[in-house]
């Protein structure tokens, strides 16, 4: 995190704030001698080296009788953390349609991006850049369809680069195959919010951020709506490893079951 | 050369000695202060509890066992107190500097002027937009320096936690602070 942190853009930008309400030399002093002499005014000063202090937050005094109440809501909370933590190791969903009990059966190949095709992506994401340069903002490709996002402007940007597919299959109640419903791969760079706004009404949409962790895994917000006769929407974040696939959504709409795959894959060593 | 920050605590609680002290407030005393102002954003407030977390840590500097940097230790400290004052007031709006800026020759240092004073602004608004956890992430992290071990130490939470805090934070202030990052 903080191998980047004074390339980044953002950094740079709270930096530069943070050093104008940074004080001044004089400032320092000044506030050094407060401090010295509110350490002098305090009774029994001299007691502090024998009397420790207790660190914890503290309570207002009215708040004092609640010792028994707020022991329980911390039993509650802990709980709680425990069942978002969980949620969150696993990915927090949700959907415009009730979530039934996710499968435990192997990806299908779709969902894979195997190497030829993340190399492919390479390439394109390669000449597209010979093209654009630092406006090139995203790449999608979805229905044997191309498109990108270009910027009026230079704008600042990750060297990390990942590729995202997302795979949305649906069947109807009580068959067993099941059949692609949508499928999109997206390369864009680390924290990179890519909005696919579609052409005509009635297409899917998605929304997509990926932020790729110092440990390898990668973090993932999508939001996919699917429109038509049942509408499907899919808003999760996940945390996940690089190319493997992910079932993160289980769903069923009327008599339509839908499930969503995620996968992700690091981009930038492909080319060599 | 400058004595270690464990040899000025050594000298104080073995001998009481206010010099050593000073010279203990005077090295951390901006580095409190540049962790409690993104939090609070109000400078008097700001000097308010960075008093209290100094005085807070003199009373108890027996209790400093050197584990950690005696920085990560004045930290939770910091936060700590942060939080007591979060809880006891809410989180309180942005006050924004009324004043105007400082006159400027000529009308493009004018609006150079008016603009670093909106991207200031928004920047305070992007901060107080945040959770005071999320905001203690970005804070400890991008502008203490802290690795996100040291600040999940300092905020008593779990290094994968303060990862995915740190991630939060960026992704609101890049969505709302989009327009002036750019690479020039």
């Amino acid at each position: 995190m903080t191998d980047h942190n004074t390339s980044d853009p953002l950094n740079r930008l709270l930096r530069g704030w943070a050093e104008e309400h940074a004080p001044t030399a004089a400032d320092v002093d000044l506030l050094t001698t407060r401090i010295m002499q509110a350490t002098e005014a305090e009774p029994e000063a001299e007691s502090w080296l024998d009397s420790p202090t207790d660190l914890s937050p503290t309570l207002p005094a009215t708040q004092s009788w609640f010792g028994p109440v707020a022991a329980l809501a911390v039993v509650a909370a802990a709980v709680i953390v425990l069942v978002v933590a969980t949620m969150w190791r696993t990915g927090t969903h949700s959907a415009s349609i009730p979530a039934v009990a996710k499968t435990r059966e192997v990806p299908p190949p779709a969902a894979w991006l195997p190497d030829d095709q993340l190399r492919a992506k390479a390439v394109l994401l390669h000449e597209m850049e010979s093209i654009y340069g630092c406006q090139l903002n995203w790449l999608a490709e979805t229905d044997q369809r191309v498109q990108f996002d270009i910027e009026q402007r230079v704008t600042a940007r990750d060297d990390q680069v990942v590729a995202v597919r997302v795979v949305v299959q649906r069947r109807q109640l009580g068959r067993t195959q099941w059949e692609l419903a949508w499928e999109i791969d997206v390369v864009a760079r680390n924290e990179e919010v890519v909005r696919l706004v579609p052409e005509t009404a009635g297409m899917p949409q998605l929304e997509m951020w990926a932020y790729a962790l110092p440990d390898g895994m990668i973090a993932l917000d999508t939001d996919v709506q699917l429109d038509g006769s049942a509408l499907v929407r899919s808003v999760t974040t996940v945390l996940q490893p690089d190319g493997r696939p992910q079932e993160v959504l289980t769903a069923r709409a009327a008599n339509v079951e839908f499930r969503v795959y995620h996968t992700v894959a690091f981009l930038n060593d492909r080319l060599s | 050369m400058a004595s270690r920050d464990e040899h000025l605590i050594e000298c104080y609680s073995t001998s009481g000695s206010r010099e050593a002290l000073e010279e203990l407030v005077n090295r951390h005393v901006g580095l409190v202060r540049g962790l409690i102002y993104p939090m609070i954003l109000d400078h008097s407030t700001t000097d308010d509890l960075t008093q209290e977390v100094f005085l807070k840590a003199i009373r108890s500097l027996k209790m400093f066992e050197g584990r950690a940097a005696f920085s990560t230790w004045l930290g939770q400290i910091a936060m700590n107190t942060l939080n007591s004052h979060l809880a006891r007031h809410g989180r309180s709006p942005v006050v924004f500097r009324a004043e105007l800026p400082e006159p400027v020759a000529g009308a493009m240092a004018a609006a150079q002027a008016t603009e670093h004073d909106e991207l200031n602004q928004e920047i305070e608004a992007a901060l107080q937009a945040l959770s005071p956890k999320l905001r203690a992430a970005i804070v400890l992290t991008c502008l203490q320096d802290k690795t996100p071990r040291e600040a999940a130490r300092i905020e008593h939470c779990s290094t994968a936690t303060m990862y995915w805090r740190v991630h939060e934070a960026r992704k609101h202030l890049k969505r709302r602070l989009a327009r002036y990052l750019t690479d020039d």
